[in-house]
């Protein structure tokens, strides 16, 4: 095939990836940092997509106005639930981790609020109409459509900020701190409440980014969360867990990787390669591609 | 004294539940109550429900009440297996739905192992009655026209029209998917129109921009869809994002707030499908029955809130015919079915337990949903 068609998916791919990132980020995120598994990460998405639904027609379809109110929506709540989240998940010795405490509570407030989200909206496909027209850029005969246009860009002002925040703000290289070494990061004074509670709440912000992100591309149910999540822990496993610039880099390379395979073979392949990739580095390098070193011990 | 009085009210209590149980005839109901197609369920049951008001306020089968069990086969084979046990295990006389092809054709077996009848009236895989009746498995009847016939149709429509020449088929890696495009490939072949791209994606794929650039790229005038049509709403939707223009074709169900919406946008223009229903077919009996769908839920009906109603209904015959509520009788009783459709058809079964109503020819012109034309699929 050609060289256009070639093109077509490697752009596709990259904003594929980058939403992937997104998602991928906040996982990594939260078990770099605190050692918690958070199956609810694919529910937190679709929850900010049905608030999305909710507010952007209350907003007279603004969709920028709308992203913004979600995203500080979900910093409100995020900074309000993780005192309790870290309670809950707190343990004594003696007591179950909080690795595993976290998989049965997040287990549990992903069953809720699928079927929460089912209870009041029903299953019935959704699609929000924003006031992003429909269309797309056309370079050649590459196509970009505005919708996967604005959630590239979005990904990316995210990103960019996000791996500012993390090696340029003191509050971020706390973050950093705590993820490379617990112990270390008590001693030198740092208020591991705090950061815990900031690592939760970017956590959850990130959730609501990539939600919003996907309104004006998907008409969704329910149960769209679960499809991304498996993903996302996939590319997080690949990048090294708790990597969160791996995971942006294996998932910016996965949704590249994904479309071409997907557009020169068949489209089955495009989703084993994740999973694939996942067994080749726990077979090969279980630590993941981008962990400097694993302590052992 | 106090004794005799908790007693006396045991048996009373004892007494009641078994008048109860004896004014019930409890009948099995499987379908995808959450996952993926979980929107299909919801207006399933919503037919099931209005069929059992109207069917219990007219004083019930054999003079008992109805009583519907719900169980959530998620549209899965395995999950559906387990569920269908469960509805078996409870001694239910028959059982309605399944809704996905995947699920009947893993559970049918069952079925055959307990005799028990299955009624399906959504499941579209040409498979199943090939499988039922004579030769095969007597338990299963299926009350809608296969993929085949309405790929047949849909075909010889497009065919028609004359400007289709070359059509790629974009379906969902499932029993459903792979029947209806097996079967709309077979149909084009005859017609001599070109197959020039097929794409299985997953149940629930949330994109499908590979799908589409390589729609884009090969010169593809129609696209046959056999998806959930949540996923097929998902497709339309980022195919006309990106700019896509051949027209929609296929399986498409069409009713409900997304899909006119879609319609607006103009993402099914010129569109043609052939479908086992439309709220939009014109007999009086089908107004009637939409104008309460709308009254009640505040939604259109769509095709499966019409199988669940049919299906219950034409159950409820079978088993008023049969005199009593066992399964083989039951099953007796199917065969002999005459139930005079809503969309016009008199509703009875092959040798291969296949039911022949009528199916319609939905077309969107200038962005406006039409029926062109209601045909008999026998």
């Amino acid at each position: 095939m050609s060289y256009e068609f070639l093109l077509q998916l490697i752009v596709n791919g990259i904003v594929v990836g980058l939403i992937y990132g997104l998602i991928a980020t906040g996982l990594a995120l939260l078990f770099g940092i605190l050692h918690i598994v958070n199956f609810a990460h694919g529910e937190m998405v679709m929850l900010a997509m049905y608030a999305m639904a909710v507010v952007v027609p209350l907003l007279g379809g603004s969709y920028m106005a709308s992203f913004a109110i979600i995203v500080i929506a979900a910093a409100l709540l995020g900074w309000l639930v993780s005192g309790g989240l870290l309670a809950a998940l707190s343990s004594k010795p003696g007591q179950m981790a909080i690795f595993e405490k976290s998989l049965l509570l997040t287990l549990g407030l992903s069953i809720i609020l699928l079927n929460g989200v089912q209870y009041i909206f029903t299953a019935t496909p959704m699609m929000v109409t924003t006031d992003i027209p429909t269309g797309a850029f056309t370079f050649g005969t590459v196509r970009l459509s505005y919708g996967h246009a604005i959630a590239g860009a979005i990904a990316i002002v995210i990103f960019a900020g996000l791996y500012l925040f993390l090696t340029r703000s003191n509050s971020g290289r706390a973050l950093r701190a705590v993820a490379q070494n617990r112990e270390a990061a008590l001693m030198i004074g740092l208020d591991p409440e705090k950061v815990a509670r900031r690592a939760i709440t970017l956590s959850i912000v990130l959730c609501a980014v990539g939600g919003a992100v996907l309104i004006p591309l998907y008409v969704f149910q329910p149960i769209v969360g679960q499809a991304l999540l498996l993903k996302a822990f996939a590319i997080v496993i690949i990048g090294g867990m708790g990597n969160v610039l791996g995971a942006a880099v294996v998932a910016l390379g996965l949704g590249v990787l994904e479309s071409v395979v997907g557009g020169f073979a068949n489209i089955v392949w495009q989703n084993a390669i994740a999973f694939l990739g996942m067994i080749l580095v726990l077979l090969i390098r279980p630590q993941g591609l981008f962990a400097l070193a694993m302590r052992k011990g | 004294m106090l004794r005799n009085i908790t007693l006396a009210g045991l048996v009373v209590c004892a007494a009641t539940f078994a008048a109860h149980a004896q004014e019930k005839i409890q009948i099995g109901a499987a379908m995808p109550i959450t996952g993926p197609v979980a929107h299909g369920a919801l207006q399933e049951k919503r037919g099931l429900e209005l069929a059992l008001e109207e069917i219990n306020a007219a004083g019930g089968v054999l003079g008992k009440q109805l009583e519907l069990l719900y169980e959530d086969n998620q549209c899965n084979p395995s999950v559906a297996v387990t569920v269908t046990n469960k509805l078996l295990e409870a001694g239910v006389p028959a059982v309605l739905g399944q809704q996905c092809s995947s699920a009947v054709l893993a559970t049918m077996s069952l079925f055959q192992r307990a005799q028990v009848p299955l009624v399906s009236s959504i499941a579209t895989n040409p498979k199943i009655s090939e499988l039922s009746g004579v030769g095969g498995n007597p338990w299963v009847f299926r009350l809608n026209p296969s993929d085949r016939e309405l790929a047949v149709a849909n075909v010889n429509y497009l065919a028609s029209l004359g400007a289709i020449q070359k059509i790629a088929i974009v379906a969902e890696s499932t029993d459903y998917g792979r029947g209806g495009a097996d079967a709309f490939a077979e149909a084009a072949k005859s017609k001599g129109l070109e197959v020039v791209s097929t794409d299985f994606h997953p149940l629930g794929a949330p994109d499908f921009t590979t799908i589409i650039a390589r729609l884009l790229n090969n010169g593809t005038q129609a696209v046959a869809v056999y998806q959930a049509h949540a996923d097929n709403a998902n497709f339309a939707r980022q195919a006309h994002a990106m700019g896509l223009k051949a027209i929609m074709t296929g399986k498409l169900s069409l009713d409900g707030d997304t899909f006119a919406e879609l319609i607006k946008q103009g993402a099914y223009d010129d569109a043609v499908t052939a479908f086992p229903y439309s709220p939009a077919v014109d007999t009086p009996e089908n107004k009637a029955f939409t104008a309460r769908v709308l009254e009640k839920y505040g939604e259109s009906a769509t095709y499966e809130t019409f199988a669940g109603y049919e299906s219950l209904h034409i159950l409820a015959q079978a088993i008023e015919k049969a005199g009593k509520a066992e399964p083989s009788a039951i099953r007796d009783a199917l065969e002999k079915t005459s139930y005079k459709s809503m969309i016009g058809a008199t509703v009875d079964f092959d040798d291969h337990n296949q039911a022949h109503n009528n199916a319609v020819i939905i077309t969107i012109k200038d962005r406006v949903l039409g029926v062109k034309d209601v045909f008999p699929t026998k």
